[in-house]
């Protein structure tokens, strides 16, 4: 896998993700978020995941970031009053995610370098096994993650509910 | 540098500025932008893994993680709504109603 084209789909969502978390407009945020969604969405594509890419792109980008602007549109108020205050907490988290982040190359640089096994299936399989996977071996996680999905529908219908006017 | 490794510190910097912005944002909204871009970080790390093993359980989980991203989403910004409709603020600051 050629290196170049995967140095710009990781630089433009690395830098996306640091705009994304350095607006003041929080649409401008999620606009942002949309671009670093789309950039995984091209590494997963890259690395042979299809399905997953796509879906990436309809569930993700598609259906949740539109959830977000819609939530962004009804919460803001005042356009004037964007402002990103300097909390007193703000060096702390720099340490902490620096820190981490620093732990987590630490690791990458001694566990990568490998290359993928030897007889890996071509990706055109992989949607295939990935759904063989899901029916047979992971069939409780895929009926849990349904009855999920229609808690989290009915909670969310009842929580954003308006009162009804007494 | 090998394209995994370059991968699994992409994996790791998007978790790291996801981290970051939960951290020191104060619009909750932000925040729970900052969460899904943590998730995206978790969901290329386990892409890669399944890229070298040569296994599709590493998109499997990919699969739930996107799933329950979308759960935690709507039911985040649903109690934010309610939350809002109550303060007319998003401040993380300003939502302290059960603050000693």
């Amino acid at each position: 896998m050629a290196l170049f084209p995967l140095l710009i789909m990781t630089g433009i969502g690395t830098l996306s993700g640091l705009f994304m978390i350095l607006q003041r407009s929080p649409l401008r945020s999620a606009l942002f978020l949309v671009l670093s969604l789309l950039s995984v969405a091209m590494v997963f594509i890259a690395l042979g995941a299809e399905f997953l890419g796509m879906l990436q792109i309809i569930l993700y980008a598609g259906a949740i970031m539109v959830l977000i602007i819609f939530v962004i549109l009804l919460t803001t108020i005042d356009e004037a009053k964007r402002v990103y205050v300097l909390h007193r907490q703000t060096p702390l988290g720099i340490l902490l995610a620096v820190g981490l982040l620093a732990e987590f190359v630490f690791l990458c640089k001694s566990a990568g370098g490998r290359t993928p096994a030897a007889g890996i299936p071509p990706s055109s399989l992989a949607t295939e096994q990935l759904g063989q996977l899901l029916f047979t071996r992971y069939l409780l996680p895929f009926e849990i993650a349904s009855i999920l999905l229609l808690v989290s529908l009915v909670a969310t219908i009842v929580l954003a509910k308006k009162e009804p006017p007494a | 540098m090998s394209p995994t490794t370059l991968l699994l510190i992409f994996g790791a910097c998007l978790f790291a500025l996801g981290l970051l912005g939960a951290l020191i944002r104060r619009s909750a909204i932000i925040v729970l932008m900052s969460i899904e871009l943590m998730l995206n970080g978790v969901n290329v790390t386990f892409v890669t893994f399944s890229y070298l093993l040569g296994d599709a359980t590493g998109q499997l989980f990919s699969l739930f993680v996107i799933t329950v991203a979308a759960c935690e989403a709507a039911v985040g910004l649903a109690i934010l709504l309610a939350a809002f409709r109550l303060k007319s603020t998003v401040n993380v600051d300003e939502i302290n109603l059960l603050k000693w």
